[in-house]
């Protein structure tokens, strides 16, 4: 019992340090390209992970992810522009002013049932937009605001360090997701996502599991706007609260397979890559794509690749 | 001043309210939340604007002859992508399936149309006219004529139709209407179409009045979640009475507010009536 | 000891009255069994008991404590569980998972799947235990309610039409499960259409009828009853 729940977890904890070793082998220096992608990829399996543990896990589908991503990046963009933050001690604060708004938005959602909480969600990835467009005095409206690395950022290979740093966060996220998975709180929030009458007249505080999903999923997801913006050194309205950070982990999640620790990071691994270079040749074409993978996936492979494979294993 | 702002925001407001209707018609019936509504909407907007700038057929009229095209394309959606999901997967996979529709739809009429702001300018786009003091503009007072108009046709039509009770016999009680001989599946195809015709028809009108771009529909889609949930889900006099409030909130905002308070009122609005009156303001209680 | 005691109860869904003035005194260890032709408020009684629906007025006491105002899953804490008369199963998870699921909020995850599998045993559906619930026929989705409401190890427990679609081998193996349920100390209010079961079943009976009670007493005895004979008839094409 105790060894089959510590297993994946150092099987994890291995890929992460022999990935770390990856600067060693590749020269970030002359694959800059190549190690933009690796970011990417990091940054989206956090993102796409957390919107599994809320989605998957829990039945909860956020359509606000964008909001979550935006509040984060914003965190961190505005703690360094006011306050002279250095971009990475403000990384753990953007989770948490992120995972304030959802409880606000939690605690009005989950009053009701059905599909209010996607609406809500919905709703705060619009409002925080607006408010960063309309409070220049704070945000600076839709110029937008540089985030200049600090010293601690202007080690040559720069490509290495965000490697190791978006490898071991998205590491990170993994290990909620795994935790969650390996504990009696999975079955609960299973429960609360297939039938929620089902569960409360068996003893289960539904809301109390949807809000821990929430919290949860959205502190990842601030995390993840955090790092994006010191990535790219500069956030405006449209880039930070962009409605690819809320489509994107929903298909790479269908994808990979939904409600499974490894789905998101199947489908983001194997759809990304695909994704950047197909970005850089046909712009916005990618969007295309993500909604007719959606759709397909949605209607005839609701279980993703990783439902294909459970299938041939029994 | 005051009547001035509160006629204009009545005006608007007649138009949000068709824009809501197909939305709250296909939640009545089926119980789901179409998110490719806004994108029915945009594509209703181009409809209109091809059919103005290549053969100078009014939106007013032209929204009359794509309305068959935009019903075939709902009921297709509907029939092939959402009702083969069983039932007790609907919910979730089929507002990740519309996510996914309104994708493909934006990110198709990018390519089409480009990016670009489009316009509907009708010869009379710049006249005015004077109504207690307050000056409306010829083309937003003909399109929120139109939207009363296209209202209580729908209204009529829910009410005195066969079709119309059907549906909402069907919204009432599905396992009754089906007893009582109402071909429920179909019924629900084409309750799917109606509300994409609606939505379409609320693009066309709006054209002369909207920038169209490939994107305009997220702007839209919340303003009508919004107005669903002010007047119920479900019911048609209440999303009259939603959009007219919305519109009047939000020209009250812009006018005492700051401008970009304008589009923050309906999400206020969204959150405050969850907050406070979850059923509805008319309480949830009536349909139709 | 009453177990249950329910004063002037009333459940009024706008103009339609669902639940009448009620007042029920219910002994700990019983089967108390309550019918009434269809939508006469069994299944609303059910709803207020557990929390589904709030009290319009009046009030519910649970060994001696009002607990009208509690949330569903509280009650349930406190020993309060139900069945559905249509159903509500974890239809995506396996019978063994659906009968886990209770069972872990209450014990260790080993106790709780040891738990799980005698359980399952004990309700007839040990063939089943790895088969999704989606999978069951109606007479065992039935069964699996009765598992998980089962698992919650109720004091009170309110069972709502449990023979429906139960073929009819089935029923007498189904009576003497009840049967023992409450041998084993657990008060059961069993609603039920079925005559022969009910008669079979209930220590004691209450006859409802547009929300109100219309006769109460041994079941022998109620059945005979002029008043009750009239309301079923009224109905009884089934
Ligand atoms: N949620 C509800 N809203 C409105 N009316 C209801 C609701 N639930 C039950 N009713 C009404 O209350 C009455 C009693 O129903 P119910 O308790 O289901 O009856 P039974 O279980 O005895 O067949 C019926 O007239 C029914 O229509
Ligand atoms: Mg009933």
């Amino acid at each position: 019992m105790q060894n089959r729940s510590v297993k994946p977890i150092v099987i994890l904890f291995v890929c992460l340090v022999v990935l770390s070793f990856m600067p060693f082998i590749i020269d970030p220096g002359s694959y800059k390209y190549l190690y933009n992608i690796f970011f990417i990829v990091n940054v989206t399996v956090l993102l796409a992970t957390s919107w599994n543990i809320l989605g998957g896990f829990a039945g909860q589908i956020s359509f606000g992810h964008a909001g979550f991503v935006g509040i984060g990046a914003y965190t961190v963009a505005l703690l360094h522009y006011h306050l002279q933050w250095s971009p990475w001690l403000a990384l753990p604060l953007a989770g948490v002013v992120t995972l304030l708004a959802a409880v606000i938005i939690g605690s009005i959602a989950f009053k009701l049932r059905g599909p209010y909480f996607a609406l809500s969600t919905l709703a705060l990835a619009e409002v925080t937009k607006l408010i960063a467009e309309g409070w220049r005095s704070f945000t600076q409206g839709t110029q937008g605001v540089v985030v200049s690395p600090g010293p601690l950022l202007s080690i040559p290979s720069g490509g290495a360090l965000y490697f190791v740093v978006s490898l071991w966060l998205a590491g990170f996220g993994i290990l909620c997701a795994l935790l969650i998975k390996l504990s009696k709180t999975s079955y609960f929030f299973l429960a609360v996502g297939e039938n929620e009458d089902a569960a409360l007249s068996l003893g289960i505080n539904s809301k109390k599991y949807k809000l821990i999903a929430l919290y949860i999923s959205s502190f990842l997801a601030g995390i993840t706007g955090g790092v994006l913006s010191v990535h790219t050194g500069f956030i405006d309205p449209s880039s930070g609260f962009d409605m690819v950070h809320t489509v994107e982990p929903i298909f790479l999640t269908m994808v990979g397979g939904i409600g499974t620790v490894l789905g998101p990071v199947i489908g983001t691994v194997l759809l990304v890559p695909v994704g950047e270079v197909f970005r850089s040749h046909f712009p916005t074409a990618h969007l295309l794509l993500y909604g007719i993978v959606l759709v397909v996936f949605a209607r005839f492979i609701p279980k993703g690749i990783m439902g294909l494979f459970r299938k041939k294993k029994i | 001043m005051i009547t001035s702002i509160i006629i204009n925001g009545i005006l608007i407001g007649l138009i949000y309210a068709l824009l809501a209707i197909g939305l709250t018609v296909i939640f009545g019936v089926m119980r789901i939340i179409n998110m490719f509504h806004g994108e029915a909407v945009m594509l209703g907007m181009y409809a209109a604007f091809v059919l103005f700038d290549k053969f100078g057929i009014s939106p007013y009229i032209s929204v009359f002859l794509t309305a068959p095209i935009f019903f075939v394309l709902g009921s297709i959606i509907y029939k092939f992508l959402i009702d083969p999901i069983p039932a007790r997967e609907r919910e979730i996979t089929s507002l990740i399936i519309t996510l996914g529709i309104s994708f493909i739809f934006a990110t198709s009429a990018m390519y089409i149309w480009s990016a670009d702001y489009r316009t509907v300018t009708l010869p009379f786009s710049q006249d005015v006219m004077v109504f207690i003091k307050t000056r409306i503009g010829y083309p937003a007072l003909i399109s929120s004529c139109m939207s009363a108009v296209m209202i209580v046709g729908f209204y009529l039509f829910m009410s005195k139709t066969y079709m119309g009770r059907a549906i909402r016999a069907t919204e009432l009680d599905k396992d009754t209407a089906s007893v009582m001989g109402v071909n429920v599946k179909w019924i629900s195809i084409a309750t799917f179409g109606i509300g994409v015709v609606l939505a379409a028809m609320a693009g066309g009108i709006l054209s002369p009045i909207f920038y169209i771009y490939p994107f305009v529909g997220s702007n839209f889609v919340i303003k009508a979640f919004t107005i669903v949930v002010l007047g119920g889900m479900g019911s048609v006099t209440g999303a009259l009475v939603g959009g007219i409030i919305l519109g009047v909130a939000e020209a009250l905002a812009s006018t005492f507010l700051e401008y970009s308070m304008k589009d923050i009122m309906a999400f206020i609005l969204f959150l405050g009536i969850l907050l406070f009156k979850p059923s509805g303001i008319l309480g949830g209680r009536t349909r139709l | 000891m009453n177990i249950l005691e329910i004063k002037d109860l009333t459940k009024a869904f706008g103009g339609v009255v669902a639940v009448s003035d009620l007042n029920l005194s219910i002994r700990e260890g019983i089967i108390f069994g309550v019918v009434g032709p269809n939508g006469a408020g069994k299944t609303t009684l059910i709803n207020v008991i557990t929390g589904v629906e709030k009290i319009t007025k009046g009030s519910i006491f649970f060994k001696g404590s009002d607990i009208g105002k509690l949330p569903t899953f509280k009650r349930s804490l406190e020993g309060i569980t139900r069945t559905f008369q249509i159903p509500q199963c974890f239809t995506g998870l396996t019978v063994f998972e659906n009968i886990l699921i209770p069972l872990l909020l209450r014990l260790p995850k080993q106790e709780a799947q040891l738990e799980a599998a005698r359980i399952a045993e004990r309700m007839f559906l040990k063939d089943d235990l790895n088969k999704q619930a989606q999978m069951l026929s109606v007479g065992r989705l039935k069964l699996l309610e009765l598992a998980k409401a089962y698992a919650t190890s109720p004091r009170l427990l309110l069972v709502d039409e449990p023979m429906g679609g139960v073929s009819l081998d089935m029923m007498d193996s189904l009576i003497n499960l009840i049967k023992s349920l409450r041998d084993e100390g657990i008060t059961i209010l069993l609603v039920e259409h079925v005559m022969k079961v009910v008669v079979a079943l209930a220590d004691e009976l209450v006859v409802l009828n547009f929300g109100k009670q219309i006769a109460l007493g041994a079941p022998q005895e109620v059945m005979k009853r002029k008043e009750v004979i009239e309301a079923y008839l009224g109905d009884e094409y089934a």
